[in-house]
């Protein structure tokens, strides 16, 4: 039974962002990706040691997959409920300490805030694999 | 029924997608044990490096569920460290995923030699009767019908029929992993009728 409902944002203009990235990966980097989103769906961040990853922004955390490619989808709690759920708000890449986009975080933060003030604008996660 | 495995039955059918997903669960399940174990021997994250042979940033970075390069000499470091074995076993794909979905502290917390009540009272393991209730569970988990999670050594009451102390190898209660062998055969059935 999962501890924790995971969701994704949906843009207004551009559909669900976390889908459309998830989509453009590789097979490999897709089930790495889904091993890790189950992970923290079913125990939590509490429990499996660095599976979040603060950003330095406020609220905004990077779920951290290890590979040729560093996955760092961001993700915030909530925003609602944030012991019972986390939402997928963009995906990202990291190299070198760099976000893929740039300011990844930052995106992630106006994105919580846009979430904040439209709680519709999300849906239950949709698995790419 | 597994929600998990459910979710994953369609994916698995691909070779390289499964070997990628068990590969990634396999880095949190060790992650996570040495953090629970750590946590268990209320030891800090320096005290265990420190037992281990190590810097405590190295053992930051083991204790992180994206870390993928684990070697059996630094796991072997780390079960001494805890006054622990290391035990290492090749499994099925649906053992594998249902011990992945049973993941919790009470799967993954050991007790260390110290504490082990079959190496601590002498009259144990001369008593025949503990050796076959041992073996007989032992059989299960090792033919991989019994979590390997799930094995613990418990104090069993004194038997009232010898007046003695008498201690048993037991299963928990089914509460994660009891029911493993039966989310198998049920995994089995679903997948066999499409």
């Amino acid at each position: 039974m999962p501890k924790s409902s995971i969701y994704d944002y949906v843009d207004p203009l551009k559909g669900n962002l976390m889908r459309a990235w998830s989509t453009g990966l590789q097979k490999k980097e897709k089930a790495k990706l889904n091993s890790k989103i189950d992970a923290l769906a079913m125990h939590g961040a509490d429990l499996i040691p660095g599976i979040l990853a603060p950003t330095g922004v406020p609220a905004i955390f990077k779920l951290k997959v290890h590979g040729q490619v560093q996955l760092r989808p961001m993700v915030c709690e909530g925003p609602g409920r944030t012991e019972l759920e986390f939402t997928f708000l963009l995906g990202a890449t990291e190299e070198s300490w760099d976000y893929l986009p740039a300011n990844a975080p930052d995106i992630a933060a106006a994105i919580r805030n846009d979430l904040l003030v439209h709680p519709d604008r999300r849906t239950a996660h949709e698995r790419v694999s | 029924m597994s929600e998990l495995v459910d979710k994953l039955r369609p994916e698995f059918q691909d070779e390289e997608y499964r070997h990628a997903y068990a590969d990634e669960c396999l880095n949190t399940m060790i992650a996570t044990q040495i953090k629970v174990l750590r946590e268990q021997q209320h030891m800090t994250q320096t005290a265990l490096a420190k037992k281990a042979g190590m810097k405590q940033p190295r053992l930051s970075v083991l204790e992180d569920a994206s870390y993928n390069s684990w070697s059996i000499s630094t796991l072997r470091r780390l079960a001494r460290a805890f006054d622990l074995t290391l035990r290492v076993s090749f499994e099925s794909f649906t053992g594998f995923i249902l011990d992945f979905e049973s993941l919790g502290r009470e799967t993954l917390e050991r007790t260390p030699f110290n504490d082990d009540p079959l190496f601590r009272s002498s009259k144990i393991t001369t008593s025949a009767k503990f050796r076959r209730r041992g073996a007989s569970q032992m059989d299960l988990a090792m033919s991989g019908q019994m979590s390997l999670f799930a094995a613990q050594v418990v104090p069993f009451p004194a038997d009232a029929s010898q007046g003695t102390p008498q201690h048993n190898l037991s299963l928990p209660m089914p509460t994660v992993s009891q029911g493993r062998e039966e989310k198998m055969a049920n995994a089995a059935v679903v997948g066999s009728n499409g």
